[in-house]
């Protein structure tokens, strides 16, 4: 069996463990992080009760834990970048607790989707900014919080100044482009830059056609031409 | 006369709604060498792409684009370029979007090349659906000089969305008149797919047919294929792979590049510095040669 095969079997013990029994000390035995993690066992276990005591499902923070495991990250570098963790869910949650529609079954989902635009690069302000005026404007926060990662995902390889992540997540969110397709965008961007279209140029293009009802379709056409 | 007017007009409403301005200039200095029976010849290269925006309400916008590159050999008193100037005015906004572009390129004579001097004024016209494109761009063009042509065409092409992937299957067709005598009727069936995995690479392999006939003296039939790869691996490469290979009824002729550019310094506004070194191939009639180059390349 692959060991990410073994990991994610662990998991599931660990999150059927961890709803029978609550947050017990018990969900670090069978976390499969024994051993090696035994230095930092408090501090981690103090972590999943702050994300308890914080309204965060602790499965984030477990999930990303058996992440970390099956990596072998160094224990003290797993601490750190967990702590990180808990303050972007908390981040997240902060702006999600401002909008009226979000449903208890989706909160885990997006805050996890908050937090993997935030652990991209995305500036907070730029997050929680461009979430809050899409949901002004009707968007679910599922729908913008996918934006938000497609374009957090553009930003760690093309690096985008604060102004144009948040043009952008913006106008995809409010698009009429499918939420299946928005990972296509960093795909995309690379396709321009390689074509030495300039980030300003390329974030221009790409909000002027979604703001007018376009989609990836009609950017990339244009994109294709300018190359030409 | 009125047609000067309603074009200034057109203008004048454009920048009188603009509301956003770009200008994206790219710069690139580097030294260059071909291979070509395991003998150097070093050139300085040279490029510059550079460009304007300005974008109105309703996806309105106006563009003039700019590049140009050359390469000086520094053994030979020897050069070569090319320049492209790009004028177009757009409605880039709802289904169905209109433009008007007119193009100039020029490049310089060559060994065993004439050089040309083109000229092309198209009108796209695109009508946009949710998984669905269809283009048309009637196109009419001319090269003044004594080698060159006047001709006028059509190209249209569908695009559409498989998952990640995009097809556009085209068709084009051109009536051409070399100033030497004769006809030439051209016809350009292709297909192009181009793939967007979700990933920070894009994946592009296109093949068109130029099917050629008349009483012209060189109507060529011609298999062209085309491939791209970019990628960005890591936040400060980027990696691009472009290959080609154009198969007549006369000649053969192939190439192959490759660019790895490092970014060294990154600055808000979309300012750039990065490193670029390039590989390059090239196989024809007049024999393969490979190159090898390293550059900068500043965008501001």
């Amino acid at each position: 069996m692959k060991p990410r095969s073994i990991a994610f079997l662990a998991l599931l013990f660990l999150l059927a463990d961890l709803s029978a029994q609550g947050s017990s000390p018990d969900w670090y035995a069978s976390s499969g992080l024994s051993g090696r993690y035994d230095g930092v066992k408090a501090e981690l276990q103090a972590l999943v009760s702050s994300a308890e005591r914080a309204g965060i499902p602790p499965e984030l923070l477990l999930a990303r834990m058996v992440e970390g495991g099956e990596k072998r990250v160094d224990p003290a570098r797993l601490v750190l970048v967990l702590t990180r963790d808990l303050d972007n869910y908390s981040k997240v949650l902060s702006v999600l607790s401002a909008l009226p529609a979000v449903q208890t079954r989706d909160k885990a989902s997006l805050i996890e989707g908050g937090g993997i635009a935030l652990r991209s690069g995305m500036a907070f302000e730029t997050f929680r900014r461009a979430l809050l005026t899409a949901a002004g404007k009707g968007v679910s926060p599922r729908r913008a919080i996918d934006a938000l990662i497609a374009v957090a995902a553009v930003d760690s390889r093309l690096a985008l100044d604060d102004e144009s992540e948040g043009r952008l997540a913006l106008s995809l969110a409010c698009s009429a482009e499918k939420v299946e397709r928005f990972s296509s965008l960093s795909s995309l961007f690379v396709r321009g830059k390689a074509g030495k279209i300039g980030n300003q140029d390329l974030v221009g293009l790409a909000v002027s056609i979604l703001d007018g009802g376009g989609g990836f379709l009609e950017l990339e056409r244009e994109i294709i031409r300018r190359i030409k | 006369m009125k047609g000067s007017r309603i074009q200034l007009a057109v203008c004048l409403l454009l920048l009188a709604q603009a509301r956003v301005a770009v200008a994206e200039t790219d710069i690139d200095l580097g030294l260059s060498s071909d291979l070509a029976g395991g003998t150097l010849s070093p050139s300085a290269v040279m490029g510059i792409d550079t460009g304007f925006r300005l974008a109105g309400g309703e996806g309105r916008a106006f563009a003039l684009d700019f590049s140009a590159e050359g390469a000086y050999s520094l053994l030979d008193p020897w050069f070569s370029g090319s320049a492209n100037l790009e004028i177009s005015a757009y409605r880039m906004s709802g289904p169905a979007n209109l433009g008007l572009r007119l193009q100039t390129v020029a490049v310089l004579p060559a060994t065993a090349l004439p050089g040309s001097l083109a000229f092309a004024l198209s009108l796209p016209f695109t009508l946009n659906g949710p998984g669905l494109s269809l283009s048309l761009a009637p196109v009419v063009s001319i090269d003044p000089l004594d080698t060159g042509y006047g001709s006028f065409g059509l190209d249209s092409g569908i695009s559409f969305m498989v998952g990640n992937l995009v097809l556009k299957p085209g068709l084009g067709f051109a009536l051409i008149y070399p100033w030497s005598g004769g006809t030439i009727l051209s016809f350009k069936p292709g297909l192009t797919a181009a793939w967007y995995p979700g990933i920070p690479l894009s994946l592009e392999i296109s093949g068109e047919y130029r099917m050629s006939t008349g009483d012209a003296a060189l109507p060529v039939d011609a298999l062209e294929l085309k491939g791209s790869l970019a990628a960005a691996p890591v936040p400060w490469l980027l990696l691009t792979c472009l290959a080609s290979s154009s198969m007549g009824s006369l000649t053969t002729e192939s190439s192959l590049s490759l660019e790895a550019s490092f970014t060294l310094a990154r600055k808000d506004g979309g300012r750039e510095l990065a490193l670029p070194l390039m590989l390059g191939y090239e196989s024809s009639a007049a024999g393969t040669g490979i190159s090898l180059g390293l550059g900068l390349r500043y965008i501001f």
